[in-house]
């Protein structure tokens, strides 16, 4: 097409420059004048969009950078990159305003930013994106393409002008000069025209197609009368209002709804571009929303239109506020977490599928004695002695298959830390899933040597301390054998004399008895009378020992019938001192051991029976009473009565207040009662005074609940 | 035939004697041979040695037998007769001065008849001794040694 219609151009000046041969050089003039100006208006034109490019460009690579760094979406580095590209390709052109070195600035600082974001320290990315130097930088790339703009547009209509002019002269003179030639002038004219209107169909659709489709708000409105020229569908969405709606709307009724624009009222008198203002507009629900707004006015076929688009940040700017403080936080939490696995008394370290460290703190990385740096990437066979590898490695290999982590595993072995010490460790393995798949395995190691140590030197000591205890044990039970031994063997020994005397005793008056004197008879009983009692001192030193020492197993006995069998015990006794006895049944159970009660309540009611004033009959009391969890049993008698100083001596073995020859005694009775009762977990006592006669008490345990 | 004799296995010579007085004054036809030690007492019941001859030696009616004994203790004694086929029912009366639970336990356990104690008073023991006599050979009926 374009070279048919240079080939249609160039016949035609082949049939004018016939035509000027006649008409003159005024002609060609006008001709070359008419080519000259057709040429600036084209030249204008493709500056005036170059310009429009490079703004476009400039504004997206700024534009996304900043919601990269707000954001973090990659879609916006994405976009920034190719606005990078596009930015640097439009600068090279010549005719750009901009200068390489301008523009290269520019996107080492976007760049900058983008890296910043790219590790993560988004407040720095964020704030370098918005820093009043970057803000002052674009404020001077805009002002330079806005001068330019205005330059191009003044050129373009300059040049407009002059070609509409030389095309009027052209034509004139053309009309005059020759029919024909008018007629290919007219070839010419038509075929420019229509291929200018093709064109700028084709852009109109385009742009149309653009503002339709995008969320952007964009809106051209006259600036005079102002009616709608065009307004797209997200304007509309903007305010919360439908296209309807919104057309019935006016430009102001419009402003009236946003904060205030400062370059608005110029730009309806003057073509200019207003920098990127931050507006708040109101949407018809009241909700406010925050826009960049972007304003251009311009001359067009003699109307001044304004023309508005914004871009809608309320929720980039809610993310983004939500995301710095998200980051921030997470920063926080983050730099602790990365401060605990650093610091951790614990040795931590993640090894991946393949058994690779991956990271390893401090702490894990001392316990195997390599640096942390000799860790990473290598495997556990690679850091660990072979033998202890051997054992760990199938623990990892599990957690891998089964997904089931292995806690509080007890290891033990050597590493290169200390080769010849055997340690050991409380080590849990955790496997790692990320989406489905098992990455790794997570390992906590809590060393536990010491302890172990400590437990086996206490174990030593355990094993020492009961080895001691049995030796002590044996060598006791040995001498207590030893001693029943002795007991068992004195009593025979010293019982078997005893009855020969009386034996013998027995022979001699049985033999000689005729022959013998009353004073002879009267030895003869006093003999067998000391002997008598010498049998008594060795029963009752074999019933001390036995309840001093032996075992007395206690069991519930119910204390009427021990009381009964001890009376029953003592019957002679009571007989001859015509004791007047009184027992009282009490329904108690007690613990205790059946023979060595009885003998205790025997040893009292005996004692009762026996110290009494001399020429009066023993009124003695036997009762009991349930106290506290425990039965007291109480033996009273209208004694003689016991000085309270004696109270704590008379129940001590071999202790006698009286005499042989007044009250016969061994001084072991009470002795065995104490022993006894406390053997059974009893008390034994005495509430007594001179004269007022005794109570002795036993406070025994009972099985019985209070 | 002469009447069946009482062992009694006693080391101590004055106790024997009142013994054998308490079954004088008792009126105990049956003849008392006192021996002195646990290994005589096995000698005598097995016939060997100097007590080869039943006919001089004849088993007792009973055995009074003393537990602390030279050579060989009382429970020895015991426990070898419980072991012969011809003493497995030989009547055997533990008489002796201990009182001990574990001797009074044991001897039962091993087939002692009856346990005595002797009493330290001269007279006492010669009623203990008579009346065991007593009621041993004439209240008490014995069944025949051999199977």
């Amino acid at each position: 097409m374009r070279a048919g219609g240079r080939a249609t151009e160039r016949a035609t000046l082949v049939a004018l420059s016939a035509i000027s041969a006649a008409c003159g050089g005024l002609v060609l003039y006008q001709i070359v004048e008419l080519r000259r100006a057709g040429a600036a208006v084209g030249t204008a034109r493709e500056r005036l969009a170059l310009l429009g490019d490079l703004r476009i460009a400039y504004d997206a690579a700024e534009t996304n950078q900043r919601a990269y760094a707000v954001t973090g979406a990659v879609e916006h580095r994405d976009a920034q990159r190719r606005a990078a590209a596009e930015l640097r390709a439009f600068a090279a052109a010549p005719g750009s305003p901009l200068s390489m070195q301008q523009v290269e600035a520019a996107l080492a600082h976007f760049a900058g930013t983008i890296a910043l974001r790219d590790r993560d320290d988004a407040a720095v990315a964020v704030a370098q994106a918005f820093s009043p130097e970057r803000r002052a930088a674009t404020r001077d790339v805009h002002d330079r393409l806005r001068a330019a703009n205005a330059a191009a547009d003044a050129e373009l209509l300059r040049t407009q002008a002059r070609a509409r002019r030389a095309e009027r002269v052209g034509i004139a003179i053309l009309l005059l000069a020759a029919g024909a030639a008018a007629a290919s002038l007219a070839l010419v004219r038509w075929s420019r025209g229509r291929r200018a209107d093709e064109e700028s169909d084709a852009v109109a659709a385009a742009y149309r197609q653009l503002f339709e489709q995008t969320d952007l708000p964009f809106v051209v409105v006259d600036a005079v009368t102002d009616d709608w020229v065009y307004f797209n569908a997200a304007v509309g969405r903007s305010f919360g209002l439908s296209t309807d709606e919104f057309r019935r709307l006016k430009f102001r009724e419009l402003l009236a709804r946003t904060s205030s624009h400062p370059q608005i009222e110029a730009l309806r008198t003057e073509p200019g571009v207003a920098p990127p203002v931050p507006i708040v507009i109101r949407a018809q629900d009241g909700a406010l929303r925050r826009v960049i707004s972007y304003v251009v006015s311009l001359r067009h076929h003699g109307r001044m239109l304004l023309v508005a688009f914004g871009q809608d940040v309320t929720e980039l700017e809610t993310q983004g506020r939500a995301l710095l403080a998200a980051q921030a936080d997470a920063a926080g939490v983050s730099a602790e977490l990365a401060s605990i696995y650093v610091e951790a008394p614990v040795g931590l370290g993640f090894v991946d599928a393949e058994l690779r460290f991956r990271a390893v703190n401090a702490e894990l990385a001392a316990i195997n004695g390599l640096p942390i740096e000799a860790h990473l990437g290598r495997t556990l066979e690679e850091t660990l002695p072979p033998e202890l590898a051997l054992r760990i490695v199938p623990l990892y290999r599990r957690v891998l298959d089964t997904g089931e982590p292995l806690r509080a595993l007890e290891l033990h072995g050597r590493t290169r830390a200390d080769p010849d010490r055997e340690r050991w460790w409380l080590a849990s393995y955790v496997p790692v899933e990320i989406a489905g798949r098992r990455v790794g395995v997570n390992i906590v190691v809590v060393e536990i040597t010491a302890r172990k140590e400590a437990e086996a030197r206490l174990q030593e000591l355990n094993a020492e301390l009961e080895r001691r205890v049995e030796e002590r044990t044996r060598a006791l039970s040995d001498s207590n054998a030893q001693l029943e031994m002795y007991t068992y063997s004195m009593a025979h020994d010293l019982r078997a004399p005893l009855r020969n005397v009386h034996s013998l005793a027995e022979f001699l008056v049985e033999d000689h008895g005729a022959e013998l004197s009353p004073g002879a008879r009267e030895y003869v009983r006093r003999i067998v009378a000391a002997a008598g009692r010498m049998n008594v001192l060795i029963h009752e030193l074999l019933v001390y020992a036995r309840v001093t020492r032996e075992a007395l197993p206690a069991v519930p006995l119910p204390l009427d019938g021990v009381v009964r069998d001890a009376i029953r015990s003592l019957q002679a006794l009571c007989e001859r001192s015509g004791a007047d006895l009184v027992v009282e049944p009490t329904g108690a159970t007690v613990l205790a051991h059946r023979e060595t009660l009885a003998t205790a309540i025997a040893n009292l009611v005996a004692n009762a029976c026996t110290y009494v004033a001399p020429g009066t009959v023993p009124r003695v009391r036997v009762r009991g009473r349930r106290a506290g969890g425990r039965v007291r049993l109480e033996v009273a008698d209208s004694g003689l009565g016991i000085d309270p100083a004696q109270h704590e001596r008379i129940f001590r073995a071999f202790e006698r207040l009286h005499g042989q020859d007044h009250y016969p005694g061994t001084g072991l009775g009470l002795a065995i009662v104490r022993a006894g009762v406390e053997r059974m977990g009893g008390t034994v006592g005495v509430e007594s005074e001179p004269g007022t006669g005794s109570v002795f008490w036993l406070d025994l345990p009972s099985p019985e609940p209070e | 035939m002469q009447s069946t004799p009482v062992l009694l296995v006693e080391d101590d010579a004055i106790d024997a004697e009142a013994i054998a007085r308490a079954f004088r004054r008792a009126n105990i036809e049956h003849p008392l041979v006192a021996l002195k030690d646990g290994e005589s007492a096995v000698a005598y019941l097995a016939g060997h040695g100097e007590f080869g001859d039943r006919g001089r030696h004849p088993l007792p009616a009973f055995v009074l037998l003393d537990l602390r004994l030279p050579r060989m203790s009382g429970l020895e004694v015991l426990q070898w007769v419980r072991g012969q086929p011809g003493l497995r029912r030989l009547p055997i009366v533990v008489l002796t001065s201990s009182a001990e639970r574990r001797d009074l336990v044991a001897a039962y356990e091993i087939g002692a008849n009856s346990y005595l104690c002797k009493p330290v008073e001269g007279a006492a023991l010669q009623a203990v001794a008579a009346n065991a006599g007593r009621y041993w050979l004439t209240t008490n009926r014995p069944a025949d040694l051999e199977p």
